[in-house]
């Protein structure tokens, strides 16, 4: 029997954590998947579990202003609720799973199981979000870019707890959001949009668009955005943005689609951010 | 491990392996089988329970997230009057096919109706969008879950 | 006007289940019982060498076909004889079960099978129906990988083509489905008395009991208990004889209670499929457009063994020109042998195949000559006294037209096929089609010979005796209407309890949509004899045994006259919305109309519709099952292989024509399979009118329409 620890007290918690080099346990809807084995038997987790999910500091959403602090143990269905997250992440957050996953699951969980077709992740992307990564000798803050480096991969070193994510207030008019997902509900994602626009006289004074499950990690391209930012809107070519976006959309096969599939459609969902706020202008 | 819970109102004390799923415990030890195994990775709600009020796959939770915790079974909703008049609802509107989502269908209904107590059928269907029936087509189960609120007006 | 009877009753079995009190074979505790799981081959094919298993401990067991007594046979007792239990030496497809490895601890069962190793001779697997074609690796089976072959023929077809102005042709494909009944597969066996007794999730108590008797021999009692059964729709029709036979040898060379529960990974895996099916089919025309002949070339995937693949093929054939009457036809079947799961039972058994074909067809051809394809089609449709497709006779009225017509109330269907051909991306399509009832030709006669009874008790407790079990289709209600009317009796207080072999008569599989239409009517025609002779105060058992309605006529061997005693008859409308975006499907709307004679329970059938319905629109849009180069499904879990959730698909506007028939329970025919007949039909061909293009191919995946468009 594994050794495991549930505590009310982060103190205790990165202690522990330090000491065993245990695996963080949130809402636990991937790593019981990831770690089942046939019915009956014994779950194949091996290593001391630390339940990340009664510890008292984690569960709070904190208002700093200009971004909000969102503690690891918050559940997805609270964020969907909150209305201080911004809208376009919580709108991807209501399309994750079912309702009773969402009452389980985490945003931390979502982050640090660093899958391509994570759907928290696009939105997270967007604002710049950053993790807040704790452990008994201190805590640094990381760009979430720079925090997944892969499909599963993340920099998080074993006595470290993603304690926070750190999320912009932005609430922006021009958002778009597309889930192309492989059944209209409950379902995984086989391959996902999110991008907003900051307009002022149809001029682009900002523009960010990230895509999910079309390489091995969400795929926003700062260069590509700048080449636009500055233009006004109605002069933006539509193909010329899809061939901006083209090269960096680098999608596979596997069960759920194709690469074919994924890249073509990814580009069309691009496009038609563009198109839809030429036409309400 | 030791832990407490509360279970249909019941205070159980277990000793148990702290990752077992909640779905075993309530099944194996407790033998409450009500909550049925259909996947056993959240995607079919076959196992779905209320944990501390909220709609949960108990497939997915280790026994020691337990600790503390309320948790209300189809054994222990059916013995309520919300869950005789869904039961009943359920069984007049023939919501039930093969019967083995229905349990889970049930509490899906039961978490839907404390929030919203007179859905429409969008509302449903977004409530027990993680609850998959391969018999009925869902229509009848929608029909149930209206006929419930009907019935049971002012329950929840 | 509708029949009184149909007016609906609350399901009886409804508050138990919905309680969770109903007690499917895992709720039931076997505490003594060991886990008993199945080891397979671990690659598709060649012929073993050896097999290693670690050392047991002490209380483990390993079975394997050693173990099949000399007076037993080591075969699973399907149609044909060609599939061992226990794999000896040939391994045909990847997953193939070697033996059983049984213990008290699952752990440790576990732990053995995943030490298990296998020392073989490969041989390239022959995975798709091109690589069967092209024998890749060798014959399977024969000399040309034909599992079964059947013609049909009428007139002369090379004549009719060659006499043609025009001819159209196409190539239609179906892929695997997978069943998804809730609850997985699961059996236990135990042996007391001497009898060996076998509890679980079975749709043929019967056929379980004589799969166990083949493989133990004759002098062993067996006996087959059925528990509330968590859906079936044909999965659980073979599976429970393939997992039956082993679990039962194990239990008798062990002496203990075995329990076998699959987990979903192992049942999505490992259990039969609906048949995958290539269709091509050609017809001939005169100049004005009308069919003078159509020519059918069917192959469907029978997978590594026979199973039921020739019934299936029986089936696909015998629906292959559906409710059309041609002058000329001639349709050729043929099963072939892959290195995958063997296929089996699914609702509909070969009919959704054929139907997908033929109506896509008809599509295509009334769009080559610029007809409405309801207008072309109506011209060819069977009325009474017709002949069929083999050579019998359509005996009862053909009430097409009206169905038609309330399809056309509740759907507007002409009107939005008209509109939408204005409106980019929207469509609406239909499908028609029939299906027969019960076995296929004289085999409620010569093979099944199906008996049921009712019991009055001492009391005056009159209980149904039917091998029939509910796996959600209804009989608990239905049948309790049918003996409860004919004798006065409220249909709640008649009991019928879970088939046991040892106690009821054999009615025969619970397959077929044969269910209402022949059991149901024994025990109609059983019940108004008990009631003739009601005899107060004393025990009465009614015992009726099947007999083909009169003038029925079938000949086995040149498979000529009446195919089914009678059919049931559906249209199905979809209307959907394409998004040229991401090339998804919306289905907005979705109508059945049937002709199921008349129903006994309106709630039971609506129920059947709208969920057959649902399965059809997910066999047409999303239920995407392929396999890789070993021939093993790519979406093994509920996260990968998509069935419909409630915000797939609307709701099903359900209604039926009563039309009722003379040897069905008050009038009632079959109907649980042919609600999976077309639905899928009707949404290709209205995905067909929204994108202007033909979409021969099922499911109609968003991926599979982009490449259809970029063509």
């Amino acid at each position: 029997m594994v050794e495991t620890l549930r505590p009310r007290k982060l103190d205790e918690a990165l202690t522990w954590l330090s000491e065993r080099k245990a695996l963080p346990l949130a809402g636990g809807t991937d790593l019981m998947v990831h770690f089942r084995n046939y019915t009956g038997t014994d779950s194949l987790i091996v290593r001391p579990v630390l339940f990340t999910d009664a510890i008292d500091e984690l569960h709070s959403v904190e208002d700093l202003g200009d971004s909000l602090k969102i503690g690891a143990a918050c559940l997805l269905s609270e964020l969907e609720n909150n209305e201080l997250v911004p809208s376009l992440l919580r709108q991807a957050i209501s399309q994750i799973a079912a309702p009773a996953l969402r009452n389980r699951a985490t945003l931390a969980g979502n982050v640090c199981n660093a899958s391509p077709a994570g759907d928290s992740l696009p939105p997270l992307y967007l604002y710049d979000s950053h993790v807040v990564l704790a452990s008994s000798s201190g805590t640094r803050t990381i760009p979430l870019v720079d925090f997944i480096t892969g499909p599963g991969k993340t920099i998080r070193t074993d006595d470290e707890l993603l304690t926070h994510i750190l999320v912009s207030k932005s609430q922006n008019e021009k958002i778009y959001y597309r889930k192309v997902g492989t059944r209209a509900a409950n379902a995984l994602s086989k391959l996902t949009v999110a991008a907003f626009a900051e307009l002022e006289n149809n001029i682009i004074m900002d523009l960010r668009m990230a895509f999910g499950a079309v390489a091995p990690v969400v795929v926003r391209e700062r260069a590509v955005e700048i080449i636009f930012i500055g233009k006004s809107i109605d002069q933006v070519d539509l193909d010329e943005f899809r061939q901006a976006y083209a090269p960096h959309i680098r999608p596979i096969d596997d069960q759920r689609s194709t690469a074919l599939y994924r890249k073509e459609v990814a580009l069309n969902l691009a496009g038609d951010f563009i198109r839809k706020i030429q036409e309400n202008l | 491990m030791k832990i407490e819970m509360t279970v249909n109102g019941e205070l159980r004390k277990l000793d148990v392996n702290p990752l077992s799923r909640l779905l075993d415990i309530l099944r194996n030890d407790l033998s409450l089988t009500g909550t049925k195994e259909g996947c056993g990775e959240g995607e079919c709600g076959a196992c779905s329970a209320l944990m501390n009020g909220l709609l949960v796959n108990t497939c997915l939770i280790p026994i020691a997230q337990c600790d503390g915790s309320e948790i209300l079974t189809i054994e222990g909703l059916a013995s309520s009057k919300r869950g005789e008049v869904l039961t009943e609802a359920f069984a007049e509107a023939h919501s039930v096919q093969c019967g083995f989502c229905t349990p889970g269908m049930v509490l899906a209904a039961e978490s839907l109706l404390r929030k919203t107590p007179k859905p429409d059928e969008q509302q449903i269907r977004e409530g027990l969008a993680g609850n998959i029936c391969r018999c009925t087509g869902y229509d009848m189960i929608i029909d149930g879950i209206q006929l419930a609120a009907e019935k049971g007006d002012g329950l929840w | 006007m509708k029949a009184e009877i149909s007016s609906s009753i609350p399901r009886p079995d409804g508050k138990a289940k919905a309680s969770g009190l109903a007690k499917y074979i895992g709720d039931h505790d076997y505490k003594d019982a060991l886990t008993a799981r199945f080891y397979r081959s671990d690659f598709p094919r060649g012929l073993i060498r050896n097999v290693s298993v670690p050392p047991l401990p002490e209380g483990y067991y390993h079975i394997n076909y050693k173990d099949v007594s000399p007076e037993g046979e080591n075969i699973l007792a399907l149609t044909r004889k060609d599939w061992p239990a226990f794999a000896e030496e040939e391994i045909r497809y990847k997953g193939q079960i070697i033996g059983l490895i049984c213990g008290p601890d699952p752990n440790v069962v576990d732990k053995i099978i995943k030490g298990i190793s296998i020392d073989f001779k490969a041989i390239e697997p022959a995975v798709t129906l091109d690589d069967s074609l092209a024998l890749k690796g060798g014959p399977l089976v024969g000399e040309d990988n034909l599992l079964d072959k059947i013609t049909l023929s009428h007139g002369d077809c090379d004549k009719a083509f060659s006499e043609a102005a025009e001819t159209v042709e196409g190539t239609y494909e179906t892929g695997f489905q997978e069943q998804l009944y809730m609850e997985p597969q699961g059996l236990v066996a135990w042996v007391e008395n001497d009898k060996v007794n076998i509890h679980g999730s079975m749709q043929c108590p019967y056929y379980v009991k004589h799969a166990v008797q083949e493989i133990l021999g004759p002098e062993y009692k067996v006996r087959a208990v059925e528990a509330t059964i968590g859906g079936g729709f044909g999965g659980k029709e073979d599976y429970p004889e393939i997992m039956g036979a082993p679990l039962a040898v194990a239990a008798l060379k062990i002496g203990k209670p075995l329990r076998m529960i699959f987990d979903r990974s192992e049942d999505m895996a490992w259990t039969s499929k609906r048949h995958p099916s290539r269709i091509k089919v050609r017809t001939a025309h005169d100049k004005s457009g009308e069919i003078l002949a159509m020519d059918i070339d069917c192959i469907i995937d029978g997978g590594a063994y026979e199973s039921y693949s020739l019934i299936v093929l029986m089936r696909a054939v015998f629906t292959s020109t559906g409710v059309y009457n041609l002058p000329v036809f001639n349709v050729e079947g043929r099963a072939l042998a892959t290195c995958t799961v063997p296929s089996g039972a699914f609702r509909g058994f070969g009919a959704p195949q054929a139907i997908f074909a033929l109506e896509m067809h008809m599509e295509k051809c009334s769009r080559k000559f610029h007809m409405e394809s309801l207008e072309f089609k109506k011209t060819y449709f069977l009325k009474k006294g017709d002949a069929t497709i083999t050579g019998g006779k359509i005996r009862d009225d053909v009430v097409l037209d009206k169905m038609i017509a309330r399809a056309e109330e509740m759907s507007l269907y002409s009107h939005k096929r008209k509109s939408y051909k204005d409106q980019p991306w929207k469509g609406i399509g239909m499908a028609l089609f029939n299906h027969g009832c019960g076995f296929t030709g004289d085999g409620e006669q010569r093979i099944i010979k199906a008996k049921a009874a009712v019991h009055k008790r001492a009391d005056g407790i009159v209980e149904i005796q039917s091998a029939a079990v509910d796996f959600g289709q209804g009989p608990r209600t239905t049948f309790r209407k049918i003996v409860g009317k004919i004798l006065g009796i409220p249909p709640q207080e008649i009991l019928y309890s879970l088939p046991d072999t040892d106690v009821v008569p054999d009615s025969g599989p619970t397959v077929a949509s044969r269910t209402i239409m022949i059991v149901g009517y024994l025990l109609q025609e059983a019940a108004k004899e008990l009631k003739s002779n009601w005899k107060e105060g004393e025990d009465q058992r009614v015992l009726k045994h099947y007999e083909m309605p009169p003038g029925m006529s079938w000949d086995q061997e040149k498979l000529q006259g009446d195919a089914y005693a009678t059919f049931g008859w559906g249209v199905n409308v979809c209307e959907v919305e394409v998004d040229p975006l991401t090339w998804e499907t919306r289905v907005t709307g979705a109508w059945g109309i049937y002709d199921v004679g008349v129903a006994i329970d309106e709630k039971v059938v609506n129920g059947q519709i709208q969920g057959g319905m649902s399965q059809a629109l997910g066999y047409g849009a999303m239920e995407n099952l392929t396999v890789d180069k070993d021939g093993v499904f790519q979406q093994r879990s509920m996260a990968d292989y998509m069935v419909p959730t409630t915000l797939d698909f609307p709701r099903t506007g359900a209604d039926t024509i009563d039309n009722p028939y003379e040897y069905g329970p008050f009038g009632a025919k079959g109907m649980g399979e042919m609600v999976h007949d077309g639905g899928h039909a009707a949404f290709a061909a209205a995905v067909e009118q929204a994108v202007g293009r033909d979409c021969p191919r099922i499911p109609l995946i968003p991926e599979t329409l982009m490449e259809i468009m970029k063509k």
